[in-house]
């Protein structure tokens, strides 16, 4: 009698041999073969040996650590993704043009327009400026208004509701509203590399391009976007939209139909065509013949050299300036040396901050449509009273104005905020080392968590929040000083315009009024974060209160 | 947000089984590593398909090893699991003592030395049979191969897993 074969063993101690025709046949046979029972034995014994040894864990419990988990990236996330860089770049688009940029250009046009001792004429040439230049430090000015009524609207939604999402909503809304979504049609395309990243001349992006490498050639066209980090930038194509570059060394000699705004060692434009503003930071910037500013050129260095034309104004911040080109408006210069070449144009004026006229040379075959006024001389700017001018009071009203409207605004928001007060002796030193703590500590921590990519978006609110509170601060002492006045009247309306009006006297008082404004920015901001801790905390410990 | 925090804790409970059964397929800590994290990737975007009365364990495993299998046949120039035939003729005579009574004398991690050594044709259904307790039948389906196949393969792997561990007792 022939054995059962290996093969057919190893599936009877596998369990495996069932239903089949040869099924019977093999259990006939082991029933009456002691050799194969003996064997079948022995591989069923192999067959426990070898689950035991695989099934054991071999100590991976201890050796494994367990990364991670590394969520797939959906559609929801990614657009989600695509949304939050949109924002950030729309915020710091907004934040710098808007409030740094246009406020901080035509604030410093402010403080150094004309004088005239005649009220009159400061009254029609006050009137004459602001409708001619200074709507705009009014509209950035008001602008921060609206954008620190939104954000209140949003913290009274989270506070009195709880509604996070109600918020994100918000935001969105927010968002859509100012423009974004037109920006969202377009995805986001990311680059990255240790050594080149390159456009190529051939090579069209019909999104905005976030670029980090080494080197960035962009060779091709850009239809959206591009903001490049890198040790090297070179731009020879086209960008349809902005270009803002952050390297050691960055050259534009192709065109950009948006604005160029750029931070480097050397800054250069070589037959570039930017159409829109162009805003650089650099050890040198230099504009050669054959290159065009479509509109104004912002430049804050050590030396400049502008050949080129520059089609309105030209503001430059630098060691020494050299203009050889063509302006289509005023030159304004916060410089020590200022050169104007033969090839000079300026078809406005120039305005040259310096107390040493022989720090301007102006070659013969150069071109002055305008005047020439050498101004902000410091002895002159000090000996000038700022109260005597018109502009002053104009700037006083519109704050007076926007805060009191957001003041009012606030506190119907957060009605508890209306009966905040500053405490005697430790307390109050408390609250004022609270404010300071907060004044200084939450810019340096956004801008760490800045460090991080993911903790941008999280940087910016943090930042906006910080400027909302240093502003909401005065308005809530001011707030507290009406109600102290009026021994705790419940007139929101008249503690608020009589509180504002004795802090815009008492923070334009001459020699002190710097410091009590400091101080009370710091009281205000002290007491605010002390109500957003307290509202907070009683917020966790009973999840069911509603705050008012 | 339920479903994202259940399924952060069946990655925590599973996550070092996963990446044991990927191992024990792919011979190799490092691809283990990713072949588990794309196990775990897999099943979150299918999540909504599981069925709480069905283990999570016989269904975590399931994608494991077709991951595992996809990324061997990716690797293989030839079919992974030969031709039956082949195999068939290969099959030594019996009489060689079996594993346990080799392993016997023998730390365990000379037979899991044993396993690793072995090809993948081999090992594969090895630890398909033996470590996810699958039948022939459901081994047949994952390999695409006949059961009949994998009861050759199955003993091909008894066999030369024999071989190694009568070798490694020569050489002690």
């Amino acid at each position: 009698m022939s054995h059962l074969t290996d093969l057919q063993l190893t599936w009877l101690a596998d369990a495996a041999l069932v239903d089949g025709p040869d099924d019977a046949h093999a259990h006939a046979h082991l029933q009456d073969c002691p050799h194969c029972q003996q064997r079948l034995a022995l591989l069923q014994e192999e067959t426990q040996v070898l689950s035991t040894a695989l099934q054991a864990d071999d100590g991976l419990d201890q050796a494994v650590a367990i990364p991670p988990f590394r969520q797939p990236l959906t559609l929801r996330g990614f657009a989600f993704a695509n949304l939050a860089t949109g924002l950030v770049i729309w915020a710091a688009q907004f934040l710098w043009k808007t409030l740094f940029g246009e406020l901080a250009v035509n604030v410093t046009a402010w403080f150094t327009s004309l004088y005239f001792p005649d009220f009159y004429a400061v009254l029609s040439a006050a009137a004459l400026y602001y409708l001619e230049e200074g709507t705009a430090m009014f509209e950035a000015y008001f602008a921060f208004v609206v954008v620190s009524l939104l954000f209140l609207g949003l913290l009274w939604v989270v506070l009195k509701y709880r509604k996070t999402k109600a918020a994100a909503a918000g935001c969105l809304v927010v968002v859509f509203a100012g423009g974004l979504a037109p920006d969202l049609a377009q995805a986001l395309e990311l680059r990255q590399s240790d050594e080149v990243v390159t456009i190529a001349a051939d090579e069209t992006i019909d999104d905005t391009v976030l670029i980090a490498a080494e080197t960035v050639l962009i060779e091709g066209t850009v239809t959206g976007d591009v903001v490049a980090v890198g040790r090297r930038i070179e731009m020879s194509g086209q960008v349809q939209g902005n270009l803002i570059t952050f390297a050691e060394t960055i050259t534009v000699t192709g065109q950009v139909d948006g604005t160029a705004l750029g931070g480097s060692s050397d800054y250069s434009l070589r037959g570039a065509v930017i159409a829109g503003d162009l805003w650089a930071a650099a050890e040198k910037v230099a504009i050669d013949e054959d290159s065009r500013v479509g509109r104004n050129a912002t430049v804050a260095i050590e030396s400049a050299s502008v050949s080129g034309m520059v089609g309105a104004d030209l503001y430059a911040f630098a060691e020494t300036i050299e203009v050889n080109g063509a302006l289509g408006r005023n030159l304004e210069v916060f410089a020590y040396r200022l050169r104007l070449l033969d090839d000079a144009r300026v078809g406005g004026d120039v305005r040259f901050r310096t107390d040493n006229k022989d720090l301007l040379h102006r070659s013969p075959g150069a071109e002055i449509v305008g005047e020439v006024e050498l101004m902000g001389l410091p002895d002159d700017f000090q000996e000038r009273s700022r109260y005597a001018t018109v502009e002053f009071y104009l700037w006083q009203a519109a704050w007076l104005v926007g805060a009191f409207v957001t003041g009012l605004i606030f506190l119907w928001l957060v009605p508890r905020c209306r009966e905040l007060a500053l405490g005697t002796g430790g307390a109050a030193l408390k609250t004022v080392g609270i404010g300071f703590l907060g004044l200084i500590t939450i810019p340096i921590g956004a801008i760490l968590i800045a460090l991080t990519v993911v903790g941008i978006p999280l940087s910016i609110i943090t930042l906006a929040a910080w400027m909302l509170g240093v502003y909401l601060a005065k308005i809530l002492v001011a707030a507290m000083l009406g109600r102290m006045l009026f021994v705790d009247s419940d007139a929101v309306v008249k503690n608020l315009l009589v509180g504002l009006a004795i802090v815009v006297v008492a923070i334009n008082l001459p020699f002190v009024g710097g410091v009590i404004s400091f101080l009370l920015t710091l009281v205000g901001l002290g007491l605010l974060l002390q109500y957003l801790f307290e509202a907070l905390s009683s917020r966790q410990r009973d999840p069911d209160l509603v705050m008012d | 947000m339920a479903r994202n925090a259940a399924f952060e804790v069946l990655y925590k409970d599973y996550y070092v089984r996963v990446f044991g059964l990927c191992r024990r397929l792919l011979n190799s800590s490092e691809m283990a590593e990713d072949a588990a994290q794309e196990t775990f990737m897999r099943a979150y975007r299918n999540f909504r398909k599981y069925r709480p009365e069905q283990p999570f364990w016989a269904w975590i495993a399931a994608i494991a090893n077709h991951h595992c299998i996809d990324l061997l046949r990716k690797q293989s120039r030839d079919p992974l699991f030969g031709e039956e035939s082949t195999e068939l003729a290969e099959i030594q005579a019996e009489g060689a003592p079996v594993v346990s009574s080799l392993i016997a004398g023998q730390q365990a991690d000379k037979l899991h030395a044993a396993i690793g050594g072995l090809p993948a044709r081999y090992r594969v259904p090895l630890v398909l049979a033996y470590f996810s307790q699958l039948s022939y039948d459901e081994i047949a389906v994952q390999l695409q191969i006949s059961r009949n196949h994998v009861g050759v393969l199955l003993l091909r792997a008894r066999q030369q897993l024999r071989e190694a561990l009568n070798q490694t007792e020569a050489l002690t």
